[in-house]
């Protein structure tokens, strides 16, 4: 039993990473006014270069900066479309995770393979084995063998608070999203600005990318794998509200829904599948919560 | 008399079609252009796939006629992503409510049996509706009493809908004499018949005359005036007393109905068993938001873009028979054509501004 | 020395022309006024100063020297600052983070952390070097019209400006916090500072100006000083013609039955914040009831409410002894209540759809527009043409979109809707808000027409002139409470100034003033 809960929240911890990482990039361009629905896109073409990276290369950083090169290009496409030329960024950001979707299937296609597996990348070799933790009875068992990268996302909330509520920039950032005419008037260079949002949302979500093909699934790439993951990120921003402490905690939230979905239908049997299906009602369930609880005090008697 | 510069306001105010179509067109050639450095990179011939392409789904009577059968659902599913986006509501359910459409005809038209055809048919027809529109019911009651953004809830049912559908056909529905999963194949009470024995079927005129209803509310009725307004601004909406909420709630189930009907359609006239690859990849409600963004969210832009897209389908269905190259690329151009679709290139504003600039620079 | 000159500044938009051949100068240490209409160029041409919009042709001299502004950030470094007419505060945060936006004191030149201790200590002592009555801590959202205006004030002092713009800064002040910002103008001239004050008030502009320059339509008719001239003499130059500056009401009209009653009305918003308290009043058949009050201190929301789009915590409407409190704006609209809301682009009308749909929107459920959810087109573009004649709509193209129309005459489209109908009671608020000379003359003569015919009207405006000219009855609101109520005879724009303050005005005070 007691395994059953340890493997519930270290899978908790493991796949709330890549959403995490989406969260933390989405806030940024959240808080610019700039709606980042390319998430899953972004992240989709990151798992894809990581893992064809992988196989051709065998070097995990040179995944890394594929993954992160891939991401970041069409975070450049997204906001030249979207700022640059004013577009609407909704159907921008579904275009682009189409684009992602398809693109990937077509290079499968001329590879002519179903799926991506780079047999020559053992995950294991690259979880950290911290020497006291091992030892713990409890907490040995949740936080030892994490890769890096998931140490990292976890750190990244702390560095991203900082960034937007210590930093020039991070402030700039925010004031653009709540008051642009503000920004204008004192010289700031909004258009910049939201550029840099989106571009630091593309590096995050290249390491979500390489997060979810490399260490979750140990170096596989199938069509379509991001399943959501993306607008999950989307969810958790909403309910958080753009606060990063926030968000966060709902990504983790989140991530511990499809951790248990996953471990407990184990004892379904041939119920299993309708166990993927619950992550999605949780979240939607969750998302009328939090939208009740920020529109209590709403005296509107219409929309 | 008019003056000088009012003669000039009337004349901008026709000249706003040209402008839009000047960006749709924009968006396709784009597309296409992007198509060709994409074959030109994987060392096909691109003129001879497009030239392929086009006599494959037009200039045969078979591949015509096959192309209006590919438009039907593709008309549904784009009057119903334009009736919601007009809105600015953003159904992305449309995918799920059409699976669920026709997961429920797989499941009523293969279980029910001695129905006479058109019974049988019409009692699809309407489950299928009823399908999609409870599914449209969840987002659209969560966006209009709380609030809930309807495209996070619609993905998220969509992934949900997949999920759940895979479940049943892999179990309870599953047809055991099939190799791979699939449901029973549905009686033949309940499928359309094929019109001059071409693999047109009479959905087509369904789906024709739902697009006639369609026009006649967006152009003459109060709920065309209502979503008009609700799109472009939700305060005046409000303010002028057309009751948004109800309003929001309509839309989706109207939406949600079109798509349980092309759903349904594409069952009975094309797949006749509901298999794991039933929609297509990316899927008839993602080729919905295309063909509504091409048609500019009008009902006669949505048929007339159908049936343009419907023969690019066709036409890359075929292309991999004649020419190495993957089909796959029709979906690559599709997602370019959304790209390229969400920006305005030509608008007047824009080239004002650019007369005004020359003028500047002149003097 | 001139500390601006401009020389025959020129702007065009297309083929509109807002400014023409501009040439002014303003003395270092002096105080340059410009007056003219809503749509003059006062703002077009102040916003070249400041170098958010690029003239046509023409040039801007600052200090003598020739200056090419192409952002306001050129502006602010040649000691050019500006307090728009619409703050350009971020609500969430604090004033002294609002004053060293884009400037803020970090830690180090090589860590890029803000300094909050450091940020607070220096504007502190901005704020008492100047007087200033602030709290350097408070979120913006939280303060008053007049404080928000000094924190934009202090943003440019901070900044060292020369030269201060100062756009439209009393349109929404109490008449004492106009005193004490007139205080504040002088106060900076003293200290050598230019300032350039955009208004259309011309009692100020005498009160505090070295130089008055006057634009109409784009063109600068005259430029004078106060002494030369007088109030009269200086709104025909920005009209062009005679004009009666005020359209009053006669109060000769006897007044009808009670008709409209609001009982204890309370509502908190979405922060928590009171923001009606216990409003209570009644309209008369033939009454114009006015609603005066610095903006902010709940008009919006009493005009939510009563047009059905608020529900409110507690308190009752009602209308002709009917319950009313439940009614959704369409109810409304069809028991005889127009609406004439306070946003014009939000609630009144929609911009991008044509004027036909905007004559009918909240009228398109009766029967003379539609009949079973069909619309008849033939009878909308009827109505549309009766209201285009009937009320002087000036239109380029009947079939064209609203946004294509000038403020005044979209006004008038609001104004032909909900007049049209003849209804009960009317509620209006800002009627005549960024409407030029002919259409408010306009729409007070539509106004006292209708309360001949008996018919009620709440009039909620911010302009104390309009609510003091037209109504036969005031109440002042303040924090979202009834102040004051004044009848006709007791209207006294210092008394009410007081009450838009929260003062409670007592005899003697007054009594002492006019004695002085």
């Amino acid at each position: 039993m007691i395994d059953v809960v340890n493997k519930i929240i270290y899978d908790t911890i493991l796949g709330t990473t890549p959403i995490l990482l989406c969260v933390l990039g989405g806030i940024l361009a959240y808080k610019a006014n700039v709606l980042n629905v390319a998430l899953e896109g972004m992240m989709l073409m990151a798992a894809f270069s990581s893992c064809l990276v992988t196989l051709q290369t065998g070097s995990y950083l040179l995944a890394l900066v594929a993954a992160i090169l891939a991401s970041v290009l069409f975070a450049c496409i997204f906001s030249y479309f979207g700022i640059s030329l004013e577009g609407n960024v909704i159907i921008i950001g579904l275009g682009l995770n189409l684009l992602a979707l398809s693109l990937t299937s077509f290079l499968l296609k001329i590879m002519a393979k179903s799926e991506l597996v780079a047999a020559n990348y053992k995950v294991a070799d690259y979880r950290l084995n911290i020497p006291l933790l091992d030892k713990l009875p409890i907490l040995g068992p949740i936080f030892n063998n994490h890769t890096l990268l998931t140490w990292f996302s976890y750190v990244l909330i702390l560095l991203m608070a900082v960034f937007m509520y210590r930093t020039p920039m991070g402030l700039h950032i925010r004031v653009v999203g709540e008051n642009e005419d503000a920004a204008i008037s004192l010289g700031l260079k909004t258009k910049s600005l939201k550029y840099i949002a989106v571009l630091m949302g593309g590096i995050t979500c290249g390491l979500a990318g390489t997060s979810l093909a490399m260490d979750e699934l140990g170096g596989i790439f199938t069509p379509g794998m991001t399943t959501g993951r993306g607008f999950i990120a989307i969810a958790a921003i909403y309910c958080g509200q753009g606060s990063p402490y926030v968000s966060a905690l709902y990504a983790l939230l989140f991530g511990f829904a499809r951790s248990m979905a996953l471990n407990l239908s184990i004892y379904a049997g041939s119920a299993s599948r309708i166990f993927n299906a619950l992550p999605y009602f949780i979240i939607c369930f969750i998302l009328m919560i939090s939208s009740i609880i920020k529109n209590r005090h709403s005296h509107k008697r219409g929309y | 008399m008019l003056s000088q510069s009012e003669k000039r306001k009337q004349r901008s105010y026709s000249a706003s079609f040209k402008y839009s179509l000047a960006n749709t067109l924009f968006a396709v050639a784009a597309a296409f252009v992007i198509g060709i450095l994409i074959m030109l990179a994987i060392g096909a011939d691109p003129f001879d796939t497009y030239y392929q392409m086009i006599s494959q789904s037009l200039f045969t009577f078979d591949g015509l006629m096959r192309t209006l059968h590919v438009a039907a659902p593709l008309i549904l599913t784009g009057l119903a992503i334009a009736v919601t986006f007009k809105a600015n509501l953003f159904n992305m359910g449309v995918e799920g409510q059409m699976l669920l459409g026709g997961f429920c005809t797989a499941i009523v038209g293969s279980r029910f049996q001695n129905l006479p055809p058109f019974l049988h048919i019409l009692v699809c027809l309407l489950l299928a509706m009823l399908c999609g529109m409870l599914f449209a019911l969840i987002p659209a009651c969560l966006k209009a009493y709380y609030k809930v953004d309807e495209m996070v809830v619609t993905l998220m049912l969509n992934y949900a809908t997949v999920e759940i559908l895979t479940f049943l056909s892999e179990g309870v529905f599953r047809d055991p004499t099939s190799g791979y999963v699939s449901t029973a194949t549905i009686q033949d009470s309940a499928m359309f018949s094929k019109l001059f024995s071409s693999d047109l079927t009479s959905f087509f005129f369904i789906a024709i005359l739902m697009f006639c209803i369609i026009y006649v509310v967006f152009k003459y009725t109060r709920l065309g005036l209502e979503l008009k307004a609700l799109g472009q601004n939700v305060n005046f909406a409000e303010a002028t007393g057309m009751n948004v909420k109800k309003k929001i709630i309509i839309l989706f189930l109207i939406s949600g109905a079109l798509s349980g009907l092309a759903g349904a359609g594409w069952m009975m006239s094309e797949k006749f068993r509901y298999t794991l690859s039933f929609s297509g990849n990316p899927g008839l409600g993602w080729d919905g938001m295309l063909i509504s963004l091409l048609g500019a969210h009008s009902p006669l832009g949505v048929l007339i873009a159908a049936f343009f897209y419907s023969s690019l389908k066709v036409g890359m269905s075929k292309i991999e028979l004649f020419t190495n190259v993957p089909g796959e690329i029709i979906s690559v151009i599709q997602a370019f054509m959304i790209l390229f679709l969400s920006v305005t290139i030509f608008s007047l504003k824009k080239s004002q501004e650019r007369k005004a600039r020359k003028e500047q620079l002149s003097r | 020395m001139n500390a601006i000159e401009t020389v025959k500044l020129t702007k065009y938009f297309g083929e509109f022309c807002a400014n023409k051949d501009i040439s002014l100068t303003a003395d270092k240490g002096s105080i340059l006024s410009i007056v003219g209409e809503n749509g003059a160029g006062k703002t077009t041409f102040v916003n070249m100063l400041y170098g958010l919009i690029q003239p046509s042709s023409g040039s801007i001299k600052i200090n003598g020297q020739e200056a090419c502004l192409k952002s306001p950030n050129d502006a602010i470094a040649l000691g050019l600052g500006m307090v728009h007419q619409h703050f350009k505060l971020v609500p969430s945060l604090r004033v002294f983070e609002n004053i060293l936006l884009a400037d803020e004191i970090t830690k180090s030149k090589y860590l890029p952390l803000i300094d909050f201790k450091e940020e607070r200590r220096c504007i502190q002592k901005l704020v008492d070097d100047y007087g200033f009555d602030l709290d350097i801590d408070a979120r913006v959202t939280n303060l008053s019209v007049g404080e928000k205006q000094r924190v934009e004030i202090l943003k440019m002092l901070y900044r060292d400006v020369e030269i201060l713009i100062l756009d439209e800064p009393t349109a929404v002040l109490t008449p004492q916090e106009v005193t004490s910002l007139m205080e504040t103008m002088k106060k900076l001239k003293k200290m050598d500072k230019t300032l350039v004050l955009i208004t259309h008030k011309l009692q100020e502009v005498m009160e505090v100006s070295d130089q008055i320059a006057v634009m109409r339509r784009g063109e600068l008719v005259g430029s004078v000083k106060p002494e030369e001239t007088d109030m009269v003499r200086l709104a025909q130059m920005m009209v062009g013609r005679d004009v009666t500056l005020t359209v009053a009401n006669d109060r000769s009209h006897p007044l009808g039955k009670k008709l409209y009653q609001v009982r204890n009305l309370s509502m908190t918003n979405a922060n928590g914040k009171k923001v009606l308290d216990d409003i209570t009043f009644h309209i008369c058949e033939g009454e114009i009831l006015g609603v005066a009050g610095v903006e902010g201190n709940g008009q919006s929301e009493l005009m939510k409410v009563l047009s059905g789009l608020y529900i409110p915590d507690s308190g009752s409407i009602s209308l002709e002894g009917k319950d009313i409190t439940d009614a959704w704006p369409r109810d409304l609209r069809h028991m005889g209540v127009g609406i004439i809301p306070e946003d014009r682009y939000d609630d009144g009308l929609c911009k991008s759809m044509s004027i036909t749909a905007n004559c009918i929107c909240g009228y398109h459920y009766e029967p003379q527009i539609s009949y079973r959810g069909f619309i008849s087109a033939r009878k909308c573009n009827a109505m549309r043409d009766y209201l285009i004649n009937a009320y002087d709509i000036r239109v380029g193209n009947v079939n064209g979109t609203v946004g294509q129309l000038s403020g005044g005459n979209a006004q008038k489209v609001i104004i032909g809707r909900e007049l049209d109908r003849n209804p009960k009671l009317i509620l209006a608020s800002q009627p005549t808000r960024g409407v030029d000379i002919g259409s408010i003359e306009f729409i007070h003569r539509q106004l006292l027409n209708k309360k001949k015919n008996n018919i009620a009207i709440l009039l909620i405006s911010s302009d104390l002139n309009e609510v003091m000219s037209l109504s036969d009855r005031i109440i002042v609101m303040h924090k979202g409470r009834i102040a004051g109520e004044l009848k006709a005879s007791e209207f006294d724009r210092e008394k009410i100034g007081l009450l838009m303050a929260g003062v409670e005005p007592d005899a003697d005070s007054l009594e002492e003033k006019k004695i002085c």
